[in-house]
């Protein structure tokens, strides 16, 4: 045991003494995330969320239709959609939103009607991103409309009849012959024409970005904390990778050759340089749960948190000592480690959410122990995840990184025996 | 105090170490002497337990090194032929780590690594970070580092490879002093001056043999007094072999087709009839160096070839 505590207090002092490669590794994250905070142009507790304030100007069943249908379970992960009256325009300018969409009057009756209408988005200037996203998704949704306007023109012309005619309502009659001609039309779908008969007009609010009175912190988006946990993890491995690296470099300058030569068995040195990693990788991520935490100010479960990040330790010196333990020599070991580290990051989600990537990269992401990592900090952080929730992402990394320990350390202890004694 | 007993040592086909056989005694200075490439590293990292042999074994007073190592190990310090050092620490720290490996703690730590900064002569650079101090400083505090936990034999691989004449003077007067107080040294070189000043016997290695074994004076009686003779010029080995065969006294030990060695025995009229034959002009002769019976010329006596081929 006096053999291990000596061993990994002779690393840390050594790396605290030629800090430079782990400060860069840790700040990495810290600054990614600052970066992208700063392009998003927010900070707060929440993961971002467009907020699209829609003043419905018309009332009508289509424009309430569309009101509800953006409450859609899916949709309000992305999206808070607020209703609001004629206080839109003041809520946007102080700030509360992204966007404001204005549905006119008569939006109902004249798309019924077939005839040209204009959505009206205002955007917040205060902000960066977000705007944009709802702008561009305003225009998804009149391009929808305008399609569906074309290709169900005939049955939408009769609902249209069928409404204004108001009265006890229509018959089953009528319903059947709006239901065969949408049949119809829906064979049609394909000749979807353009332009679109429907169009809006983007326009920034009147007000300059540093006079709208800051909203709360609470109900600011925060983009840092959405970002900084897979970037964190990806770092974490990468100090787990400097740290097991290190017993290869002890090999080249021959100070492993004489530990060997001293009262320590081989196991001991490698476990030694394996806690090593871990207790790096420990005191970064208290690091980096310091700078999360000044971020968010919120409780987070500490029992979670503190199995989550085991589980990560231990699949980051599995997959560390196993690299390294396989690899020919120090560069190889380095070179496959940043290949190996960057996909895993990629796929993983730690630099761009799971959610945006492309659908087979998507399908690899659980793949990934990036994936497990960060997803689990973000439910701790985002969604005030305890021990039961964590319980997956717990399990999935031990299960990566227990048997990638297992094989690692026995590969690396090999490796010592060869290497000092070729 | 250390036996060795048949070890042998094969990387493939080669075999690196062939069945090599000494006795350390305790307090002595035992010199493995040898070109690079003899062997000498490879016996010292059986001798420690860096490597295992294919055949024999190696006893530390009694107790065999594969069947207790971490206790033989105690008992061992190393001194490796490269530079060892955590150049990020002080020489201190670097002192400090190595002792607690060996299970040196509290006063007694902090004696001995005091005592080996004095030894060695850093105890006004103990402070400073290694990565700062010269070749001849890093060499001293890697011997320094062999001897911080007392140990009753320390093998030394080449300590004083590549420094300034200084660093070694002093190098080599800490190897007296430990070996005064009752260490037993190996030490291994390719350094004839080393050799013969410093150690109490010599094994002459090379091609993972030991050829011969003694001290100074016993090898030089072992092998006679004959002068060496080496010849440089253009040499058809088949004539030289016919001139040579009358020629009483004279042995050849090696030739190529640039080089001859002889051996000349006999108050020196073989060398002269030796002189007298090249300087009649029955072969084309560059050069011409007799040295006087020493180790150098044991060892090109023992191996046909001097230290440094």
């Amino acid at each position: 045991m006096h053999g291990l505590a000596l061993l990994v207090a002779k690393d840390l002092r050594r790396e605290l003494r030629s800090p430079l490669a782990l400060g860069c590794t840790l700040a990495f994250p810290v600054i990614f995330s600052s970066l992208l905070a700063l392009t998003f142009g927010a900070s707060g507790e929440r993961v971002p969320r467009v907020v699209l304030l829609v003043e419905d100007l018309d009332h009508s069943l289509l424009s309430q239709a569309l009101v509800s249908a953006a409450g859609h379970e899916r949709i309000a992960r992305y999206y808070d959609v607020r209703p609001v009256g004629p206080q839109g325009r003041a809520a946007l300018e102080r700030a509360e939103a992204s966007a404001l969409l204005r549905i006119p009057e008569d939006f109902g009756r004249e798309y019924l009607a077939g005839r040209p209408l204009e959505l009206e988005v205002i955007r917040n200037p205060a902000q960066g991103i977000l705007p944009e996203i709802a702008e561009q998704s305003v225009q998804v949704l009149a391009d929808a409309l305008s399609a569906a306007s074309r290709a169900l023109r005939q049955p939408l012309a009769q609902v249209g009849e069928l409404v204004e005619a108001g009265g006890d309502g229509p018959s089953a009659a009528e319903v059947a012959a709006v239901a065969v001609a949408a049949q119809e039309a829906s064979r049609r779908m394909e000749r979807l024409v353009f332009p679109p008969r429907i169009t809006f007009e983007s326009v920034e609010a009147g007000v300059a970005a540093g006079s709208a009175p800051p909203a709360s912190r609470k109900d600011r988006a925060n983009v840092f904390l959405l970002i900084l946990p897979g970037v964190a993890v990806w770092s974490l491995f990468l100090i787990g990778d400097l740290a097991m690296r290190d017993l290869l470099t002890e090999m080249a300058q021959g100070t492993l050759r004489r530990q060997v030569a001293s009262p320590l068995r081989v196991w001991q040195l490698v476990l030694g340089k394996t806690l090593f990693a871990a207790t790096l990788a420990t005191a970064s991520l208290v690091v980096l749960s310091a700078i999360g935490w000044v971020a968010a100010r919120r409780p987070i479960d500490p029992l979670g948190f503190a199995l989550l990040s085991a589980a990560v330790i231990l699949a980051l010196t599995g997959f560390a000592a196993t690299i390294y333990g396989a690899a020919r020599s120090e560069r190889q070991g380095a070179t496959l480690s940043n290949l190996l580290l960057l996909a895993f990051a990629f796929a993983g989600g730690s630099f761009i959410p799971v959610d945006s990537l492309p659908a087979a990269l998507r399908d690899l992401a659980p793949l990934s122990p990036f994936y497990w990592g960060g997803q689990g900090y973000q439910a701790l952080i985002a969604e005030g995840a305890g021990v039961a929730e964590l319980l997956p992402h717990v399990g999935i990394l031990v299960a990566i990184g227990g048997p990638l320990f297992a094989v690692g350390t026995l590969l690396l202890g090999r490796r010592v025996r060869r290497g000092v004694m070729a | 105090m250390v036996r060795v007993e048949g070890l042998t040592k094969r990387f493939g086909d080669v075999r690196a170490v062939n069945c090599v056989s000494f006795e350390l005694r305790r307090g002595e200075i035992y010199g493995l002497l040898g070109p690079n490439g003899a062997g000498k590293t490879t016996t010292l990292s059986m001798l420690s337990g860096l490597l295992e042999p294919d055949d024999g074994r190696v006893l530390y007073e009694g107790l065999d090194l594969a069947a207790d190592p971490l206790a033989v190990k105690q008992k061992l310090g190393i001194v490796p032929q490269e530079v060892a050092l955590y150049e990020e620490l002080s020489a201190r720290e670097n002192l400090r780590f190595w002792a607690g490996l060996y299970g040196l703690r509290g006063a007694r730590l902090a004696a001995r690594v005091d005592a080996v900064l004095d030894q060695v002569g850093l105890a006004t650079r103990a402070a400073g970070p290694v990565r700062t101090f010269s070749g001849g400083m890093k060499r001293r505090l890697n011997l320094g580092l062999g001897l911080v936990h007392e140990p009753a034999v320390v093998m030394m691989d080449e300590p004083t490879a590549g420094i300034d004449p200084q660093a070694r003077l002093n190098i080599l007067d800490v190897v007296r002093r430990i070996a005064a107080c009752g260490t037993t040294v190996l030490y291994t070189t390719h350094y004839l001056e080393e050799a013969e000043t410093l150690c109490d016997r010599i094994g002459i290695m090379d091609h993972g043999r030991i050829l011969a074994e003694g001290t100074l004076d016993q090898l030089k009686r072992m092998f006679g007094e004959g002068e060496i003779v080496t010849v440089r010029g253009a040499f058809d080995p088949e004539r030289l072999r016919r001139l040579l065969q009358g020629l009483e006294g004279v042995r050849l030990l090696s030739a190529t087709g640039e080089r001859l060695v002889l051996e000349a025995a006999g108050e020196q009229a073989g060398a002269v009839r030796l002189l007298s034959l090249l300087l009649g002009g029955e072969l084309q002769v560059d050069g011409v160096s007799i040295q006087p019976p020493s180790l150098s010329a044991l060892f090109l006596r023992l191996t046909g070839r001097e230290l440094r081929d």
